[in-house]
């Protein structure tokens, strides 16, 4: 199942940066790990992902560096600045009141013994 | 994989290959085109579609050569790790998603990367642009505004006037002085032959003119004793009388109904009775010399009568000018009769000049403003648009109109004249017109100033003089109609601040006539009392009550007129313009000493006039050569 647009917005960075959160990552590699660990929900157009990628970068959550990985050709990384840390562990408690706001609402299931992690 | 030649730079010439070489390179001497995607784009040798696909997207974003650079590169990586990774080229083009959205987000996202001066200048120059183009926006329905904003002439003033002096026909003393002034012809009562008087070497044209004139004296004496002047704004049936009588250009062709700008309402018949009042006025003076004081006291009374019938209702400042005048001419022939041959009259006929000059208005001298009042309302129907309301705003029909009437250029170029703008050319004029006619005030606001403004100046002049408020100026710039203003405060009240009237001269010239009028009955009373005692009194209060109901005040500060007994010659004076008592000396030209405007005057003034040309007395009564008719006439 892909998310509408306006949900993704919100959901797209905070899931680039929990995956940058692990090491740096080059683009196609993160486009595999989102699709991978997200079951395909959060798939994103590469035409989305490189805008997002550059706008974190604007923002100073994540830094980007060439490096020659290969051989044949160089590949960008991104990795995780000490602010982009810091913006994902408060988008994380965000996400998680959300979470728990909607389990309240039982738009979620609630979770045995009602925990939300 | 091949690749297409429009990917193929090996070919590219020198121009092409610097122009993507970045300046570090450049400065090196080397043309490494680095910055040519195409070159990379080559280099990768990806499958077509793919190739098309980045650059596509990397020239669409419309970015620095080398941001484009790097987002190629990246796409490059991209592509290349997906194919090895097993996907086919169709499948990660098709992955990638629109170019056009794509290439959009690509530059939005890449120039919040640029740097932060270059960031701080776009939205500079996009705040400039938004705002010139808000300027621009309001500036243009403000133009359409003012250009398409047009007054509505709604008001018929003359119509108002006109029916405010409707008076039944034989009550009307204007077809009478009309009838009498087309028997004058061109005749005219010089006034050089007046300002002798009898014993003038030039007396006997007047006395001749006279003699050619009977029936108009008559008709003139006959029109006095009508109780209205019942003269109308634009009336046509003076124009017919006039062309009927075979005469011409006398009166002039507007017409009430055609409703011209009532500013612009000529005042022909004015000029025309102050004929009448000079002829009578000789005729007074002619008669006395002759002894006849029968026919002199009739002179002087319809010229008192003249001047009371000009205060018409509605009368403007002009016509009350000329009422006072008139008024002068009668005080002064009495005055000359008194000096000269007071035996013409008798006793009884003393008494009734005095009190027939007592009863002049009522005893009152008050002004009316109403038609000036008029003017500026009909002004405004002229100038301004008009919301059922009572408001409006500013049109250029109205600037032009109004400049027209005043004399300047019909131009919206007016306007800009606080502002110094007077040489712009016409085009630049009109550019600016609408933004500087923003700043006018509106219809309300001007109409409001203006009465408000004459109405405090009115009041400031209430009561007698010696306790005016001299605050004339203080009231301008109270509302911000100065000239010290600044342009702005005097383009919000443009309208009053053209047109507001002086007062205080008009009511000076007011004062100055009560004050001829009360040394005319002092001296008449001075005569009677020489007549019963063969000799001038000791004081004035000694004529206090039989022939006097009271000394009137001098003037000009309140106090008793003065007087002096001198070379056995009573002398009946004010302390005049310097404010201060010489003994009955006039000045060496004794028009210096009238006062030409009552009202408190400051230390400084007086010290000032001391030793001035105004250092003197104004000699009220004997009459001196001063030609006071003419002066005031």
């Amino acid at each position: 199942m892909r998310i509408e647009r306006e949900l993704m917005r919100g959901a797209g960075p905070v899931a680039v940066l929990k995956l940058l959160e692990s090491g740096s990552k080059y683009g196609y590699e993160l486009v595999e790990a989102l699709s991978r660990a997200s079951d395909g929900v959060l798939d994103m157009g590469q035409s989305t992902l490189y805008p997002l990628l550059y706008n974190l970068e604007a923002q100073g959550l994540v830094k980007a560096e060439w490096r020659d990985a290969t051989a044949t050709r160089p590949r960008k990384y991104y990795a995780l600045t000490a602010k982009g840390k810091k913006r994902l562990a408060h988008d994380t408690a965000q996400w998680r009141a959300v979470e728990r706001a909607m389990r309240g609402l039982g738009v979620l299931q609630p979770t045995l013994g009602g925990a939300t992690g | 994989m091949a690749t297409e030649n429009e990917f193929d730079v090996t070919a590219a010439n020198w121009l092409t290959r610097a122009y993507y070489t970045p300046v570090s390179d450049a400065v090196r001497g080397q043309l490494s085109a680095r910055l040519d995607i195409r070159r990379d784009i080559a280099a990768a040798n990806l499958p077509l579609p793919l190739s098309k696909l980045i650059y596509s997207v990397c020239r669409r974003t419309r970015l620095w050569r080398g941001e484009k650079s790097d987002v190629a590169r990246e796409l490059i990586a991209h592509f290349s790790d997906g194919l090895a990774a097993g996907r086919a080229a169709d499948e990660l083009a098709k992955d990638f998603g629109p170019v056009e959205q794509s290439a959009r987000l690509i530059r939005r996202a890449k120039l919040r990367n640029r740097p932060l001066w270059w960031r701080s200048c776009r939205f500079g120059i996009r705040l400039v642009l938004a705002t010139l183009g808000l300027i621009l926006l309001v500036y243009s329905v403000l133009a359409a505004r003012f250009y398409l904003g047009k007054p509505e002439v709604a008001h018929n003033y003359w119509h108002e006037i006109n029916a405010a002096r409707r008076v039944d026909e034989s009550d009307r003393a204007w077809p009478l002085y009309r009838e009498g002034i087309f028997k004058l012809g061109k005749d005219q009562m010089d006034r050089d032959w007046m300002a002798e008087g009898p014993t003038g070497k030039a007396w006997n044209k007047a006395i001749e003119m006279l003699d050619r004139h009977p029936e108009s004296l008559t008709l003139f004496r006959e029109g006095a004793k009508k109780p209205h002047l019942g003269l109308l704004l634009g009336d046509p049936s003076d124009r017919d009388a006039e062309l009927a009588t075979g005469q011409d250009s006398i009166f002039s062709k507007q017409s009430a109904d055609d409703n011209e700008e009532l500013i612009q309402a000529l005042l022909p018949a004015i000029q025309e009775l102050r004929r009448v009042a000079r002829f009578l006025q000789a005729d007074a003076l002619y008669a006395a010399n002759k002894g006849d004081g029968s026919a002199a006291l009739a002179d002087l009374t319809a010229l008192v009568s003249l001047s009371e019938q000009a205060f018409q209702p509605d009368a403007c400042l002009v016509e009350q000018l000329f009422g006072i005048a008139i008024f002068g001419l009668a005080t002064d022939a009495a005055n000359r009769i008194l000096t000269e041959s007071p035996q013409v009259f008798s006793d009884t006929q003393l008494r009734d000049l005095a009190h027939r000059i007592a009863a002049y208005r009522g005893g009152a001298m008050s002004l009316d403003f109403g038609m000036e009042r008029m003017m500026f309302d009909d002004l405004l129907q002229r100038a301004f648009t008009d919301d059922g309301h009572g408001n409006g705003r500013i049109t250029p029909d109205g600037i032009n109109t109004v400049i027209g009437l005043l004399g300047g250029p019909r131009s919206v170029e007016h306007l800009l004249s606080p502002y110094n703008f007077q040489g712009a050319p016409a085009v630049l004029a009109k550019v600016i017109g609408p933004g500087v006619a923003t700043q006018v005030g509106s219809r309300k606001e001007n109409s409001d100033v203006y009465h408000t403004v004459l109405d405090e100046m009115i009041e400031a002049h209430q009561g007698p003089p010696w306790l005016w408020d001299k605050a004339d100026g203080k009231i301008v710039e109270r509302h911000n109609l100065g000239s010290s203003q600044g342009p702005l405060a005097r383009v919000r009240y443009w309208l009053p601040s053209l047109i507001l009237p002086s007062i205080d001269p008009v009511f000076s010239a007011a004062e100055r006539t009560i004050q001829v009028r009360d040394a005319t009955e002092v001296a008449i009373a001075l005569t009677l009392w020489k007549r019963r005692h063969g000799q001038w009194p000791e004081r004035l209060d000694q004529l206090v009550p039989e022939l006097l109901p009271a000394v009137p005040p001098d003037r000009a500060d309140g106090k008793p007129l003065r007087y002096v007994v001198r070379d056995g010659k009573a002398v009946v004076y004010s302390i005049g313009a310097d404010r201060d008592d010489d003994g009955g000396r006039s000045t060496a030209d004794p028009t210096s000493a009238v006062v030409a405007s009552f009202g408190p005057i400051s230390a400084e003034e007086q010290k000032r006039s001391n030793g001035s040309d105004h250092d003197g007395d104004w000699i009220l009564w004997p009459p001196v050569k001063i030609k006071r008719a003419e002066t005031q006439d």
